[in-house]
């Protein structure tokens, strides 16, 4: 961790509202990339992003400056996301499909452009993905992470990181294709 | 297409080769038009996800954030101070009482005499029969 983020996380342990709010406004972000990357664009993404945060400055006591505040958060999203992944998954079992959301509200409400139809498609191709391969993608190529950090965020050997990476694209320009 | 060029070349976006493999894909992407295509292809994917992505929570996100970071400790606080009282007051109880529960069962399974094994699973043949009796009206 570097000497200025370190400073913020002091200040943020000390309970300084700005030094909080420092820490979400430079990372919110990325956490954003990685939460609408795996689960798409949807109501439950601003909340996975909340609880994100809530979880990261809960630990903030245990978090002991190894690894960049980005890569921690990035970790807690992505636990986050794949257990919203797999409510999602029980929620289908149960109780069939769930009632579709209005995703193009959530875009405007996040401010963001209106997709374009090339945008779209890549998105919705991504969201067809398997979560395993969906992860690698989103952290290599929207998040920019490394083969090697990607392998110590998952606890996975960094061949197998290559290999869904591999994988993944291969199945996504396959989707895209059909 | 082999293969193994083509894992090669994935490879090659993500992660150093090594230098035989490096040159083998170089000298794979000299004569292959149809491998040239690919790497094209692939890297134009790549860019497109890169720029498809959503980087943005709605307006007034590390607001909420903080809101929700208050609310669940206020919530903590909130609990009515009779009850927490109580409930520390209980709680060693409720252990204590447990764990003597859990002793008292493990000794009369320990003692045998005091209640046989057998007897605790025993079902004897009449009342079986007597169970399985349909009364017939």
């Amino acid at each position: 961790m570097d000497p200025s983020e370190y400073e913020i996380v002091k200040r943020a342990r000390l309970g300084h509202e700005d030094a909080v709010k420092q820490i979400i406004d430079l990372h919110e972000q990325q956490v954003a990339a990685t939460v609408i990357g795996i689960l798409g664009f949807g109501p439950e993404v601003d909340d996975i992003g909340q609880e994100t945060f809530v979880q990261f400055f809960r630990s903030l006591d245990k978090f002991r400056g190894d690894s960049q505040i980005g890569t921690y958060l990035t970790r807690i999203a992505i636990n986050l996301s794949l257990n919203e992944l797999k409510r999602r998954k029980r929620y289908l079992r149960f109780h069939g499909p769930e009632p579709p959301q209005n995703v193009c509200a959530y875009e405007e409400r996040a401010g963001q452009e209106k997709a374009s139809d090339a945008k779209e498609m890549i998105r919705r191709g991504l969201q067809k993905l398997e979560p395993k391969f969906r992860t690698v993608i989103v952290l290599r190529l929207i998040n920019g992470y490394t083969t090697r950090e990607i392998a110590k965020m998952l606890g996975l050997p960094q061949g197998t990181v290559l290999s869904r990476l591999a994988r993944g694209q291969a199945k996504l320009r396959e989707i895209l294709k059909a | 297409m082999d293969r193994r060029i083509l894992k090669l070349l994935y490879r090659s976006l993500d992660s150093p080769l090594k230098k035989k493999d490096e040159e083998w894909l170089k000298k794979a992407l000299e004569e292959s038009e149809e491998l040239r295509q690919q790497k094209i292809e692939l890297l134009s994917l790549r860019q497109s996800v890169a720029e498809s992505a959503g980087r943005s929570f709605p307006p007034g996100f590390a607001e909420r954030v903080r809101r929700r970071m208050h609310g669940s400790q206020k919530a903590k606080n909130n609990l009515d101070p009779q009850f927490r009282a109580y409930r520390a007051v209980f709680k060693p109880f409720a252990i204590a009482t447990l764990a003597i529960l859990i002793i008292l069962v493990a000794y009369t399974v320990s003692q045998d005499e005091l209640l046989p094994k057998d007897k605790i699973f025993y079902v004897s043949d009449l009342t079986a029969k007597k169970l399985l009796q349909v009364p017939v009206f």
